[in-house]
């Protein structure tokens, strides 16, 4: 909940407004369906919480960032086409200042090789719509890499094999409880979701009991404007989709790849979302 | 009095028979029996259990896939699955948008357990591709075999892809999907889902030279003939396919829904759960063939190859060269996409003028769409720099699709305002 107050906080600044936003690189781990998982990730208060900050800002705000690393290694922090700060030493903080010009949905992570399969990765939006938004950062997560990548350990590149996949950091039935990407809306309202797929694999969301239209689409420009109930994400690409419902009812959207609506080996879990539509 | 009566008796009657829609009954028995032939890399013959569906009958006979399910745009459909099977199974419509009680999603719906059965009812909106497959412990029961086709035509029945839409002389039905030959072998020994390694790649539920002589598989036919392609991927993994310069591919469909524009590609990624529909044109009828791969979904990686012969009824496999064992495709219609640090924009945000340049490659076509995907420019070109003229254009953010002399294609975006 305290993530969907710190959206409203942002979104209902106005657009010429100046921001601060802190930042915290923290360790800790989350557990779905008796699945741990270690994970590091962005969080707007210094301490662990299982999503990545959701950033939201509007289009023309001028943004300044704390990064403060309080890992044992060096980070960095990026946002895809607006730069940012190549390094945060271990329990160090730096700034960096930044107007988000362009209206889009964009990935922000550790750009240091591989840091992003550490969960260093979530979904920072530049947008004016004032109606129902839900976000959804995709990402898989394999252990070995995790901890050999934290530890200072080594991992075959060419050999990737997670066995957690989960959205905002969290595998079905967590889902369910997730206010970033549950939707909850009614027949009539325009609706948009974000998803920002964080992972080093490709992501299929398959929408049950609706088409979306797609807005925008980082990787995939010739999906703009296509109406889909099936789409792949490339690593690091994010999606807009927008839809109308127009029947009540519970709907999941899952990864149309099987294998990544599981954790630990084990159905069902992993990346499977869902959209509870009211008459 | 009775007259007025009967007029009017007849007149509701009537009313009531011109608005009633047009109902396609099916009944599909859900089966975990089957036993099918495919063939190996070592050009082998493995015989594997596999589980799906069958019309019903006195001896219903499992099929791979499951009989495809045909109806009208406007028909409304009635599926009854009878399940006499050890476990419990359900059946979801992917794509057809049905509600709730009917989406075939065991903790959302229900199941069907063993000796009952359940009629599923909805209304084909669409005309187009659709999917069907058992939702129950999905990552197993789908990929031991429990899935179909959905074919939807015009309301009309007209050789048409949609309502209104171009017209095909012929059409093929492909159903993509791969198969872990250990997980169909002994479904109790995988261990955990995430061991799924699929080995063999199947068109149709068959693999190479059982499909090659199926003139259903097969494009056969003489040059300015129309051949409407439906690729739907039920598998785990990309599609890549890649159609030869005899036919000229246009794809018209996706997901059911008819594309804002239709493109031309000589290859398409289609994604788990996606479906096209190409219409493809015969240009030339010497014997040749359109790949099937199948990649990956870490680094797009090359796993296997299958083909659809055309004009070729000798067709024989052929192992794929390792060129073929290519990474990091992307896009929809793209060859290798190329990172978008080789083009340049700028101004960026422009006024007046947008001026794109590569480190040195030809620029063949320049494309500017909107962000609801219309394209507002559209400019042939030939020199490493380009200038488009954009004075005309709202503010706003716009995609630019730059496609190369080489034929690659990269994406940027940029900023209009004034």
């Amino acid at each position: 909940m305290r993530w969907l107050i710190c959206i409203l906080t942002f979104f209902v600044m106005p657009a010429w407004a100046q921001q601060s936003v802190e930042l915290f690189i923290v360790e800790g781990g989350v557990t779905n369906s008796n699945y741990d998982i270690p994970y590091f990730n962005f969080n707007t208060r210094d301490q662990f919480d299982s999503s990545n900050a959701v950033l939201r800002f509007q289009p023309g705000e001028e943004v300044t960032f704390y990064l403060t690393n309080r890992t044992d290694f060096t980070c960095a922090f990026h946002v895809e086409g607006h730069g940012g700060i190549e390094r945060i030493a271990a329990n160090e903080t730096e700034e960096w200042t930044v107007i988000f010009d362009q209206p889009g949905t964009y990935l922000y992570e550790d750009p240091t090789q591989d840091h992003r399969a550490l969960g260093l990765g979530g979904m920072l939006v530049v947008s004016e719509f004032n109606r129902p938004e839900f976000y959804a950062v995709l990402t898989e997560h394999d252990e070995e890499w995790i901890e050999a990548i934290a530890d200072g350990g080594s991992y075959d590149r060419r050999a990737y094999n997670p066995e957690a996949f989960t959205i905002n950091g969290m595998g079905f039935p967590r889902t369910l409880k997730d206010t970033l990407s549950f939707i909850e809306a009614n027949v009539g309202d325009t609706i948009r979701v974000h998803m920002t797929n964080a992972g080093y694999m490709h992501h299929f969301p398959h929408w049950h009991g609706y088409h979306v239209t797609i807005l925008e689409a980082s990787m995939h420009p010739n999906y703009i404007g296509w109406v889909k109930d099936s789409y792949g994400m490339a690593p690091g690409e994010s999606v807009t989709v927008q839809l109308v419902p127009d029947k009540p009812g519970m709907f999941p959207v899952h990864n149309h790849n099987l294998v990544t609506t599981t954790i630990g080996g084990n159905y069902p879990g992993g990346m499977m979302m869902h959209m509870h539509i009211h008459e | 009095m009775n007259r007025a009566f009967t007029i009017a008796f007849l007149a509701l009657l009537l009313a009531g028979q011109a608005s009633a829609q047009p109902l396609k009954q099916y009944s599909l028995v859900s089966l975990m029996d089957g036993v099918a032939d495919f063939i190996t890399d070592s050009n082998t013959t493995i015989t594997l259990p596999f589980w799906g569906f069958a019309n019903t009958s006195a001896n219903p006979t499992i099929v791979l896939p499951g009989p495809t399910i045909y109806a009208k745009e406007g028909d409304s459909i009635h599926v009854e699955m009878i399940n006499p099977s050890l476990e419990g199974h359900t059946i979801h419509f992917h794509g057809l948008d049905v509600d709730q009680a009917n989406d075939g999603v065991p903790h959302t719906s229900d199941f069907v357990l063993t000796n009952q059965s359940f009629t599923y009812r909805f209304k084909a909106t669409h005309a187009g591709n659709f999917l069907y497959h058992c939702h129950v412990t999905t990552t197993l029961h789908l990929a031991l075999g429990m899935y179909g086709m959905v074919i939807v035509y015009p309301a009309d029945s007209s050789n048409r892809i949609y309502t209104n839409g171009p017209i095909y002389d012929r059409q093929h039905a492909y159903l993509l999907s791969d198969l872990d030959s250990r997980w169909n072998a002994d479904y109790t020994a995988i261990g955990g889902f995430t061991s799924y390694a699929p080995d063999l790649f199947l068109i149709n539920g068959k693999n190479r030279s059982m499909n090659y002589t199926d003139t259903n598989v097969q494009i056969n036919g003489t040059i300015g003939e129309q051949h409407l392609l439906r690729f739907m991927n039920v598998g785990y993994r990309v599609n890549r396919i890649i159609f030869p310069s005899a036919l000229n591919a246009v794809v018209h469909t996706s997901d059911g829904r008819v594309l804002n524009q239709a493109f031309a590609t000589d290859t398409l990624i289609i994604y788990p759960g996606e479906r096209y529909s190409v219409l493809a044109e015969i240009l030339d009828e010497t014997p040749t063939f359109v790949s099937a791969d199948y990649l990956d979904p870490y680094r797009l990686q090359f796993l296997g190859r299958d083909y659809i012969p055309v004009n070729d009824s000798s067709f024989t496999y052929f192992p794929p060269s390792m060129e073929d064992d290519m990474t990091d495709t992307i896009g929809v219609g793209m060859s290798m996409a190329i990172a978008a640090s080789e083009v340049r924009v700028y101004p960026n945000p422009a006024d007046h003028e947008i001026w794109v340049a590569t480190q040195g490659e030809n620029i063949e076509h320049i494309q500017v769409l909107d962000v609801s995907g219309r394209i507002v420019r559209s400019m042939r070109c030939q020199h490493p720099a380009e200038r488009l003229e954009v004075a005309g254009l709202n503010e706003g953010i716009y995609i630019l699709n730059v496609a190369m002399e080489s034929g690659r294609l990269v994406s940027s975006r940029c900023v209009i305002g004034r």
